[in-house]
């Protein structure tokens, strides 16, 4: 059932991209949707990284046509999520914070992957917008996510 | 025991990401074809998104219709204005055509640059990722795609075609960051044309940049810049945008060409694909 919400996720943020708000509201709905449904995986952290790793790819191969980019930052940012959910307990506000601490993440790693690979030229300013225009929209979803899935997980047990 | 099977883990973590750091730099690579499995999840990945995207799109289109219909009596007269003249535009073209079809004959050329197919086809996403600069189209191999065909939208050029899968691909606008991405352009100023390259777009100021021109002193605010059609992929002719400033470069010695695009960036849904004919 979320491996499902994983996959609308991915769909949807493939969507959304094609709206005019898009530019400025960057949505990373994929791996926030790894972030919110960290809990779900029942503390199998191989079988975690390894997917988060496995739908990087297909992102990769998808989206941006530059394959173990976003494979090896998605690996990266799970490995992070593992880490942050040992000290911080599950709740709708700590979700979000590890939500906004892993795009960050996520946006400088990807962003020096570029840069070593000179995809992209170095510009403070664009990572800087690439962070603030990514975290809004993200917490919207993060929070519509973390919903659902508990309410799921209800239904479920 | 617990701390160095640790620290073994955090090593080959390391050896594995480097390792595909280093392919990934060989996929960069802009002449490298799609395999199998790309091809697949590519397209399978495009038809999934197209079919979500699709009921989103019709109420979209439903809202951009209209918020069109505000101001409907002053675009119908522009329009009846337009068309009145283009009458004698049509004129004017079939008597073109015909000197261009003598002159071909005249000198036995059987294909020329300006002479392609189009292809439309529907983005079905743009820009995942913030950083990428591209956009994915629902037209791939099987509709006649070719990689490196020029991509335009009514008002002008927006990219070329960088990855082509069945029935999907992958177009790099030209507001990307890559190197690769230098054009060689023509300036129309008082009749005559200047030669240039575009070297770079400008995130900030919205504006391409154009070098390589030795005389500027002619060009004025509002000159259309063309395509030259002298590089492989882009064919000659097609509008790229309007001079907006002419500046010094940081040594003063060369002048930069600032070209507003006429393409919209911001709002890309549909586009078409110039399809170059074989020369025969």
């Amino acid at each position: 059932m979320y491996y499902l919400l994983i996959v609308l996720s991915l769909i949807l943020e493939s969507c959304i991209s094609n709206f005019t708000f898009a530019t400025i509201l960057v949505p990373l709905f994929l791996l926030t949707s790894f972030t919110i449904l960290h809990p779900y995986y029942k503390n199998n952290k191989i079988n975690f990284i390894l997917s988060a790793m496995f739908f990087g790819l297909i992102y990769d191969i998808a989206f941006t046509d530059l394959v173990f980019i976003n494979t090896i930052c998605f690996g990266i940012c799970s490995i992070f999520v593992v880490t942050l959910y040992k000290y911080i307990k599950y709740n709708i506000f700590n979700a979000n914070l590890i939500n906004i601490i892993v795009i960050i993440i996520y946006r400088i790693i990807s962003y020096i992957f570029l840069i070593i690979l000179d995809y992209v030229n170095f510009c403070f300013l664009d990572l800087l917008k690439g962070i603030y225009s990514s975290i809004l929209i993200n917490i919207v979803y993060g929070t519509i996510l973390f919903l659902v899935s508990k309410c799921l997980n209800k239904k479920i047990e | 025991m617990k701390k160095k099977s640790k620290a073994k883990v955090i090593i080959i973590l390391i050896v594995v990401f480097a390792l595909l750091l280093g392919i990934t730099s060989y996929t960069i690579d802009d002449d490298k074809e799609l395999n199998f499995f790309e091809k697949a999840i590519k397209d399978t990945t495009t038809f999934i998104s197209k079919i979500f995207y699709t009921p989103i799109k019709f109420v979209k289109d439903e809202i951009d219709i209209h918020n069109e219909k505000k101001d409907l009596y002053k675009k119908y007269t522009d329009l009846k204005e337009k068309v009145e003249k283009t009458e004698l535009y049509y004129a004017e073209i079939k008597e073109l055509q015909k000197e261009v079809a003598d002159l071909k004959s005249t000198l036995d050329l059987n294909a020329t640059l300006s002479e392609y197919t189009y292809i439309n086809a529907t983005v079905v996403n743009r820009n995942v990722g913030y950083w990428y600069n591209n956009i994915v189209i629902d037209k791939g191999e099987r509709n006649g795609v070719k990689k490196g065909d020029a991509v335009i939208t009514p008002k002008g050029l927006i990219g070329r075609v960088t990855s082509v899968s069945n029935f999907s691909s992958t177009v790099k606008l030209l507001t990307s960051d890559e190197i690769s991405n230098k054009i060689s352009i023509k300036i129309d100023s008082n009749d005559s044309y200047l030669y240039g390259l575009l070297t770079g777009y400008d995130k900030e100021l919205n504006v391409y940049k154009i070098e390589g021109i030795t005389k500027s002193d002619n060009i004025k605010e509002g000159d259309l810049v063309t395509t030259t059609g002298l590089t492989d992929y882009f064919p000659s002719g097609i509008l790229i945008g309007q001079v907006s400033k002419v500046v010094k470069d940081e040594y003063d010695l060369n002048s930069i060409v600032e070209v507003t695009p006429s393409a919209d960036f911001e709002n890309i849904s549909t586009v078409t694909i110039l399809n170059r004919k074989a020369t025969e």
